[in-house]
């Protein structure tokens, strides 16, 4: 008892410095604790998100132009022209096989089909978006608009995902060609059969143009396609097709729409039954590269993509992260070792009187122990406290084995600043020292 | 006899640069006799204090504290030996500056007293030393003369057998040294051994042991 309260004292005895010392160790182990759960999450990554269909790996590629990126980019000289380079190189690689599938709600004018067709109705923003409402659009149609599941597709995506038509018929050669006054082909999920036959027009809005649309079939019951990270049952969904446009941009108009269309067109999905995320993302970065697009685009599941912070991948970044960590570390019990070092030196005088007053060597040694352990266990504290917000406010998964690591830390660091002290004190002459002034 | 040293040596470094602080001494001290060690510095009177508390381990010799031999190689022994038995003064108090001076004289206590007890005992002694007023105090709000009857207070919470004050008054001017010296001549209840170059000191005790380079004279 009186072991714990000598050592509650000799702690009290330098707060500021405790409180330093402390913040700088919960620090340490906070940011340790959030590299093994970066690195925790991007190894989880890459297991979860390489999925196998059949015997094929899908990977979803996404633009990274976002923000100033994004402002960056369409400043620059040619950036349709990059966009298309880049479009080019992904689906002529001969590494991969590139599908072209974005999915992106259109506006379709008097819609027959129920709410479970619509996408604010699906994902509930129904109620700050009405299901149906009045527009104009840019061609001067007006009309009242519902806002209908789609999802484009490029012809090669058919047969990758086995997609046929029930009734009807797919979409021609000269229907994935871009045509300016041209009737825009529809395909229709299974579940339309009750509300649009084929032959039906209609006038929609779509995210590169909008005009008349017709219907030219329906899917067989049951079509799905993997979109990356999970299987879309397409039932539902309006199918268009993912055009090609090879004109030169005529007016201004005209290069919103290419650029659309190419952003549409670099998000698509990379098919390859060899090449891991890593290795498709390394590619991916090459071209990226050569058609100067930066960042690049991101493959889910990657964890050499590159991000925005300073440009690093995420490999990069969870190696620095785990350097700063094992440097903090470091630091932290280099200090703590220091300054228990340096207050046993300077308290030595009052040990030599402790043990004047009774208190055995092997006392003594139990009160550094225990003093080493109060500024690692509320730094510990401290950390999980710490940690525990990070980890909520950035989602990140907190496992049990990581406080194995923190264990190995602190056992580093109660060794570190324990054996020297307690070191000092045994060479030390006691009955020279309580004579001390 | 209470204490019996036989044959006791204590040898600082080795070969050439061997100091013999205490060489084959023999000495015994009876029940509640003052007795003073007197001899110049480094003569081994503080060795020998050291030795008598359990706090330095003789080089050769036998020490025996009531009949019993005193086992050196065991540290936990060695502290309950002095817990029990031996009162430790020394001539710069040795108190702990940011402890108050009732907090500074119960620091030997451990199991034996339950609070009220101890506060009874530590007010009694305080009473008896006049320092009463002063038990709230830190040390550095005390004169010398305050601090040495503190650590006195201290050295005798515990009620030991033996009371060990090494050079008591060397730090006090004459008026304080009297003072302590009193106290320590009124302390009946136990074995006192002063160690100190003070021939007037040595002139107040019982009894006066010399020591000249280790050896008794």
């Amino acid at each position: 008892m009186r072991i714990i309260k000598e050592a509650r004292r000799s702690f009290n005895s330098t707060p500021i410095y405790n409180w330093l010392i402390i913040v700088l160790f919960a620090i340490s182990l906070t940011v340790t604790l959030f590299s093994l759960s970066s690195a925790f999450v991007s190894s989880g990554e890459g297991n979860t998100y390489r999925q196998m269909y059949g015997e094929t790996n899908y990977y979803k590629i996404t633009d990274n132009l976002v923000g100033n990126a994004e402002k960056r980019f369409f400043n620059s000289e040619d950036s349709v022209g990059k966009l298309k380079r880049f479009y080019s190189m992904l689906s002529s690689s001969e590494k991969f096989e590139y599908l072209e599938i974005y999915k992106q709600p259109i506006e379709v004018d008097n819609f027959k089909g129920g709410v479970d067709f619509l996408y604010n109705y699906e994902s509930g923003l129904y109620e700050n978006q009405p299901l149906k409402r009045e527009l104009t659009l840019s061609d001067g149609y007006s009309g009242v608009f519902s806002n209908v599941k789609a999802v484009w597709l490029s012809e090669n995506s058919f047969s990758s995902f086995n997609i046929a038509v029930a009734n009807g018929r797919t979409f021609t050669d000269e229907e994935y060609q871009y045509s300016e006054d041209a009737v825009l082909p529809i395909l229709l999920g299974a579940k339309y059969k009750n509300y649009y036959k084929i032959g039906d027009t209609f006038h929609v809005d779509e995210i590169v143009t909008c005009g008349e649309a017709q219907v030219v079939g329906f899917l067989k019951d049951g079509t799905s396609i993997w979109t990356g990270s999970h299987f879309d049952n397409l039932d539902d969904y309006m199918i268009l097709p993912m055009i090609n446009d090879k004109s030169i941009i005529s007016d201004q108009a005209d290069y919103f729409r290419q650029v659309v269309l190419y952003l549409m067109k670099i998000n698509g999905l990379i098919v390859s039954s060899h090449l891991s995320a890593n290795e498709v993302q390394a590619y991916v970065n090459e071209m990226c590269r050569e058609c100067e697009i930066i960042p690049s685009s991101y493959i889910d599941g990657a964890t050499n993509s590159q991000s925005y912070i300073f440009g690093l991948n995420i490999n990069q970044i969870i190696d620095a992260l785990t350097t700063i960590s094992l440097f903090l570390v470091i630091f932290a019990c280099f200090i703590l070792s220091v300054f228990m070092f340096t207050k046993i030196k300077q308290k030595l005088r009052y040990y030599a009187i402790l043990s004047l007053c009774n208190f055995t060597m092997q006392e003594l040694y139990m009160m550094i122990t225990f003093e080493v352990m109060l500024f690692i266990i509320i730094s510990n504290l401290l950390s999980f406290a710490l940690s525990g917000i990070v980890f909520m406010i950035m989602q990140m998964p907190f496992k049990v084995q990581f406080l194995a690591y923190i264990l190995v830390v602190d056992i580093v660091a109660a060794l570190a600043s324990i054996l020297p002290s307690i070191h000092e004190l045994h060479n030390s002459d006691m009955t020279v020292l309580f004579r001390r002034r | 006899m209470l204490i019996e040293l036989q044959d006791i040596s204590k040898y600082y470094g080795s070969g050439q640069n061997c100091v013999k602080a205490l060489d084959h001494i023999n000495i015994s001290f009876r029940e509640y006799e003052m007795t003073a060690v007197i001899g110049k510095s480094g003569c081994g009177k503080s060795t020998l204090i050291n030795i008598l508390a359990g706090l330095a381990t003789p080089t050769s010799g036998r020490y025996y504290f009531n009949g019993n031999l005193i086992d050196f190689s065991k540290q936990n022994q060695l502290s309950k030996f002095r817990y029990e038995n031996i009162g430790i003064i020394v001539q710069n108090f040795a108190l702990i500056n940011n402890m108050t001076a009732y907090q500074n004289i119960a620091l030997p206590v451990r199991k034996r007293f339950v609070k009220g007890k101890l506060v009874d005992s530590i007010e009694a002694i305080a009473n008896r030393l006049g320092i009463y007023e002063k038990l709230d105090s830190f040390p550095y709000q005390l004169s010398g003369g305050e601090c040495q009857r503190v650590a006195i207070a201290r050295a005798l919470i515990c009620e030991p057998k033996l009371i060990l004050a090494d050079e008591p008054t060397g730090a006090l001017d004459a008026d304080n040294a009297g003072n302590v010296i009193s106290i320590l001549k009124d302390i009946t209840e136990a074995t006192v051994i002063i160690a100190t170059h003070d021939m007037e000191i040595a002139a107040q005790c019982q009894r006066t042991i010399t020591l000249s380079y280790g050896k008794i004279k």
